[in-house]
């Protein structure tokens, strides 16, 4: 019984095996001595780190899932190379041993994995649940906003004051005998008509088109009281705000085609659709200044200006310590610099939005007054704090900029801003 | 049997089945507007190569883009011929046209190559060889299944000369991006001005027949539009027109199929006028071809089986399309319910897909009313789930046959095999909605389909184990086939796994829409399917061909596609752990995966190296057709049918009717002294051996 694979074909084999894992190593080589001007390094490999109070839960089963796959992975592809080892094509066998099956061992291999997949599935109910059905959901505290997507860019929406959102994305039709009612409650006159009805289809239709892009992007409707204080604004492309710690109700909607809300590092996405009304709950465990806070090395003042050369300071950002006398009471000097003050109680962040070193003078002159407020060491960071909001779901031509910035600022920050009803955390229902 | 035109008909009578070599078919007849299913799944091998080497350049142009995407941070990397072709700024890939290369891509691979391979090819192939019946149950049927195949790729491919180039809304075309018209924004790409190019004379004027005024259709793809539908009428009339006289008949064909062509041609532009709707109109016409085949290869299964050769004994292979062409033929018309809808939205306006208050900049769309997006995802999801299935399955089949083969012992579990691949299918249908988790619909749903979701890996394990208990105490030959089924189990297990991850709700949160997705569906489609398909075109060579395949050139083939599919593929995983999005073309936007670039390098070099290497198999597959050794009758040694006839088998199969005896894989069997034992060989209690357990 001669295999049809020949001597010279088995030795083949091998040679092919060496050579081809010798070029494998050669592509690895090409390409680690690329020298672009791209980031270098490998970049981080695992899950992002987690900063929403639900994620953690979905990381936990993601390692479950992860060893167990692990685990399977390695058995079956060892048991694999064993037996293709073992059991390979020797000339002195003259037969395979002759079976049929066995249907005790058929039978382990099918109800194990069915309780092991079974019960997976059980935990992933009650993470998923957890994260949509969300106790949050029934807060009164939590912080609402209403993001709503277009080509290709955000609409964040906040309720005001009254935490109530009004209605949106109502747009006139050609048959509509009157135009929304404006936001002072009367009536309206556009394209020196009471409605779009009063026009022909074909104008009618221009006229609603340079009404939406004049008037109501978003289809507001003026005349429902809920909205009357709305945070909204008539061109895209805001950044999103919003408060950490405290629960968040996140209502997607869109304009157009369906877009996705994704945040890596809080383990949140949804789908935004046209014709529906999304909502997810979470709660951010980390505000924007906290971040930059964490990632910033103390630097002693008189070496600030050296930092600040190395080329990877080039987007530095200088948290300063806001106990030491007179540097908390300007927002900007003459010099251009801008303080903002974040939620951190210790710390003012000061960037300018440029090339950070610009002007050595410049540059010196703020350290100086620095020194005078009484500073000796300052921290800085690269870190600006915000996270990006990803869209996932193919939007069109320009999905790979739908992009935006989300800022988490503290509960009194965020209540400083207006944007919704402010926080009082003894109201939260008992549990 | 009565609608089998011509002296076809009599050819599967069974009483019949040997006599029919009497029938003296011209060459056209025999080799082109053939009705056996052996030039037909040839035909179809070709087609779905053909489209293989196309998709595989869009697969090269997107990893050049995401080598060298053009952004602040990087400046992209002029891509070779295309970019000065194009006329791209310089020579950079912009971002419309990498959404396009994409979409193109996906669609291309999926619709026009795994499935016309696996399905289209190996089910012609295989099923009649391997039941013993001389051809398929309605052959007339079969050959209108690759005719129409046809038309429908000329307009897949017709859409890269349209205004505006091909569709770019994803191989899953959602609506309502799918529903948006091309509206003449944007550079006109170079390949359509090209295309523009007018004949003079004689020719303009021809042009003007088979296109309609206003068409936006260039001379390029209205010629070979022109061309598939004529050859398509071409095949219906060449079997059914009959006015007694041979000469009279052949000009009355010819004359019918142009006249058909040009009517075709002309209504096919009306349908299809930009790069979304060649898109709708390829695959709703392609889900046709689909079902003529589903139909004949259930008939052809049910009915046809040589004497003795009952369900039970066939082999894993037909099992497999058996149950494929049930599930083509339950899902595809739902696909082309959702396709048809789609169409009317993109073209006519209706909105069956968009919503009330529809607004695209700015403008309030014609369509918008009362439609529900999330409709054509769970119609879309219905046929595409299954038929995520339909592309695996049979590779599964083939995988098992080339297992026992080279293990030479019998597969371990035949029967639990039989109710896996069942079982597969089944629950096939109740898994659509684990796409959609994130896609805004009820959570409590999402929760029911990850139960099902989870429990259909418990088939696809059973099939792992038994693939495993096959080589266990095997007598293994690692031939090139060999070597491919087992990268098929050994990358299946991969992408099998990977599944549970996004089986479920929770996890799926983060690494939906993520590379993670792109590592598993290539982990399943490519480590799978395609390697089960070279798996099986290695293993069918001979009988296909009569040429043995160059085995250095294949081992080589075999070890680089391996090694740099992996290269390609796995880092892809650590990029959707990351929350990588899919679907973009300059990552680097985004901060927080700038760090990620390098890696995207990496798996750049790997891809373009998986190219490279399959010019190895084309060098393969030419060379050992034009010089490749005879290949006798069994070269595996193997036990099934279509190894006991010639290699390749004549028309009509089999010169004496087959008569089965036994199971499809007695290897190693005690009772002859070879180690294998042919189906049709007859040694006492060989049936009687398979229930030993």
């Amino acid at each position: 019984m001669s295999s049809p694979e020949s001597r010279p074909a088995r030795k083949s084999f091998r040679a092919c095996g060496i050579g081809l894992i010798a070029l494998f190593l050669f592509v690895i080589n090409v390409n680690s001595s690329y020298a672009g001007e791209a980031p270098t390094g490998w970049g981080q490999w695992w899950l992002p780190s987690v900063r929403s109070a639900h994620g953690p839960a979905i990381d936990s089963l993601f390692l479950v899932i992860f060893w167990i796959t692990m685990f399977t992975f390695i058995a079956v592809e060892t048991l694999l190379v064993i037996f293709l080892i073992k059991y390979r094509n020797r000339p002195e066998k003259k037969k395979a041993y002759f079976t049929h099956g066995n249907t005790k061992l058929e039978m382990t291999w099918t109800i194990l994995p069915a309780i092991v997949l079974a019960v997976l599935a059980l935990g992933s109910k009650k993470v998923w649940d957890e994260y949509r059905y969300s106790p949050a959901s029934d807060d009164p505290n939590r912080a609402l906003v209403l993001a709503i997507g277009q080509q290709f860019k955000w609409n964040f929406v906040y309720p005001g004051p009254d935490g109530k959102l009004g209605k949106y994305l109502l747009f006139p039709h050609p048959t509509d005998p009157k135009w929304p009612v404006g936001a002072d409650g009367k009536d309206v006159t556009f394209e020196g008509v009471p409605g779009p009805a009063s026009l022909p289809y074909k104008l009618a239709v221009a006229a609603i088109n340079k009404y939406i892009d004049q008037e109501n992007p978003l289809g507001k409707d003026f005349a429902d009281p809920d909205g009357k204080d709305d945070d909204w604004a008539k061109a895209p492309g805001r950044g999103l705000v919003l408060p950490a710690h405290r629960p968040i109700e996140v209502q997607l909607s869109s304009k157009d085609v369906i877009h996705d809300f994704f945040l890596p590092n809080f383990r949140v996405k949804l789908d935004a659709l046209p014709g529906m009304r999304g909502h997810i709950f979470f709660t951010s465990n980390m505000a924007s200044s906290e971040r930059s806070l964490a990632a910033a090395q103390t630097i002693p003042l008189d070496k600030l200006s050296a930092e600040l050369d190395k080329p990877t300071s080039k987007d530095a950002i200088i948290l300063i310590d806001e106990s030491a006398p007179g540097t908390n009471n300007k927002n900007k000097d003459a010099t251009g610099w801008r303080y903002i003050n974040p939620s951190s109680p210790r710390a003012s962040i000061i960037r300018n939005g440029m090339p950070f070193n610009p002007d050595p003078e410049v540059r010196n002159q703020v350290i100086q007054r620095l020194k005078d407020a009484g500073l000796t060491e300052v921290r800085i960071t690269t870190d600006p704090g915000d996270w990006e909001l990803v869209c996932e779901e193919l939007c069109g031509q320009g999905h790979n900029t739908m992009t935006a910035v989300v800022t988490f600022l503290s509960n009194e920050d965020y209540d400083k801003k207006n944007l919704d009803k402010p926080y009082h955390p003894t109201t939260a229902p008992a549990q | 049997m009565t609608a089998i035109p011509h002296s076809m008909g009599h050819a599967h009578d069974d009483a019949h089945s040997h006599g029919h070599e009497h029938v003296e078919l011209g060459f056209i007849k025999k080799y082109i507007y053939s009705c056996d299913h052996k030039i037909i799944g040839i035909q179809f091998l070709f087609m779905g190569l053909l489209f293989m080497i196309l998709g595989g350049l869009l697969a090269m142009l997107i990893r050049w883009q995401l080598a060298w995407p053009n952004s602040s941070v990087t400046p992209g990397h002029p891509v070779p011929i295309l970019g000065a072709l194009m006329g791209w700024e310089k020579g950079y890939m912009p971002p419309d046209f990498y959404m396009m290369v994409m979409s193109m891509h996906a669609s291309i691979m999926i619709f026009f190559v795994i499935i016309v391979l696996l399905v289209g090819t190996f089910g012609n192939y295989l099923i009649p060889l391997k039941i013993g019946a001389a051809d398929m149950a309605f052959p007339f049927l079969n050959g209108l299944a690759f005719w129409s195949a046809l038309p429908a790729g000329a307009i897949m491919l017709a859409a890269f000369f349209m205004p505006g180039n091909a569709a770019s809304a994803g191989w899953t075309s959602y609506p309502p991006l799918s529903a948006i018209q091309y509206n003449g924004g944007g550079p006109t790409p170079f390949i359509y001005d090209v295309s523009k190019l007018e004949y003079q004379g004689i020719g303009q004027a021809m042009l003007h027949v088979v296109r309609p005024d206003g068409s936006n259709w260039s001379a390029v793809p209205v010629i070979s539009q022109f061309l598939s539908q004529t050859l398509f009428i071409g095949f219906i009339c060449a079997y059914y027109i009959n006015v007694g006289n041979k000469y009279a008949n052949r000009a009355v064909a010819v004359v019918l199929s142009l006249i058909g062509g040009v009517i075709m041609t002309r209504a096919v532009q009306h349908v299809a006028f930009d790069g979304q709707s060649c898109w709708f109109f390829s695959v709703f016409w392609l889900g046709f071809s689909s079902l003529m085949g589903a139909v004949n290869y259930l008939t052809t299964v049910i009915k046809l089986r040589c004497p003795g050769m009952t369900m039970f004994r066939m082999p894993l292979s037909v099992w497999s399309l058996f149950i494929t062409s049930l599930l083509v033929l339950l899902a595809t018309p739902v696909l082309a319910s959702t396709l048809m809808l789609n169409l009317l939205d993109h073209h006519r306006f209706t909105s069956f897909f968009e919503p009330f208050n529809w607004v695209l900049t700015n403008q309030i769309q014609e369509n918008s009313g009362g439609g529900y997006a999330l409709l054509h995802q769970h119609m879309f999801w219905f046929y595409s789930h299954p038929a995520v299935y339909i592309m695996i399955l049979p590779a599964m089949g083939m995988v098992s046959d080339i297992l026992a083969t080279f293990s030479r012992k019998p597969i371990f579990g035949y029967r639990p095999m039989v109710y896996a691949i069942a079982g597969i299918a089944f629950l096939g249908f109740i898994v659509w909605a684990h796409h959609m988790f994130q896609s805004g619909m009820n959570p409590t749903l999402g929760t029911t389909f990850a139960v099902s979701t989870m429990f259909i890996a418990v088939p696809s394990a059973i099939k792992t184990f038994n693939w495993l208990g096959t080589l266990w105490r095997g007598n293994i030959r690692f031939t090139v086939p060999m070597l491919n089924a087992l990268a098929f189990v050994s990358m299946f297990v991969i992408g099998g796994l990977s599944g549970i991850f996004m089986a479920s709700t929770a996890v799926d949160v983060h690494i939906h829409d993520t590379y993670f997705i792109v590592a598993h569906i290539h982990y399943v489609l490519f480590g799978g399917s395609m390697f089960g398909i070279f798996a099986g075109i290695y293993y069918y060579y001979p009988k296909m061909f009569g040429r043995m395949t160059n085995t250095t050139l294949g081992y080589i083939h075999f070890f680089l596609s391996f090694i740099f599919f992996n290269g390609t593929f796995f880092p892809m995983h650590i990029l959707g752990i990351r929350g990588f999005p899919r679907r973009i073309a300059d990552y680097l936007n985004y901060t927080s995966f700038s760090d990620l670039h390098n890696l995207n390098f990496f798996i750049s070099m790997c891809a373009f190296g998986l190219g490279v290497s399959q010019i190895l198999f084309a060098i393969n597959f030419i060379g050992s057709w034009l010089w490749g050794a005879k290949a006798p009758k069994n070269p595996w040694e193997a036990t099934t049918l279509e190894w006991e006839t010639e290699s390749p088998p004549p028309h009509g199969n089999f010169h004496k009717v087959p008569v089965v005896h036994h199971g499809p894989y007695e290897y190693a069997s005690p009772l002859v002294e070879e180690d294998y034992l042919p189906q049709t060989r007859w040694v006492e209690g060989a049936d009687k051996l398979v229930h030993k357990h």
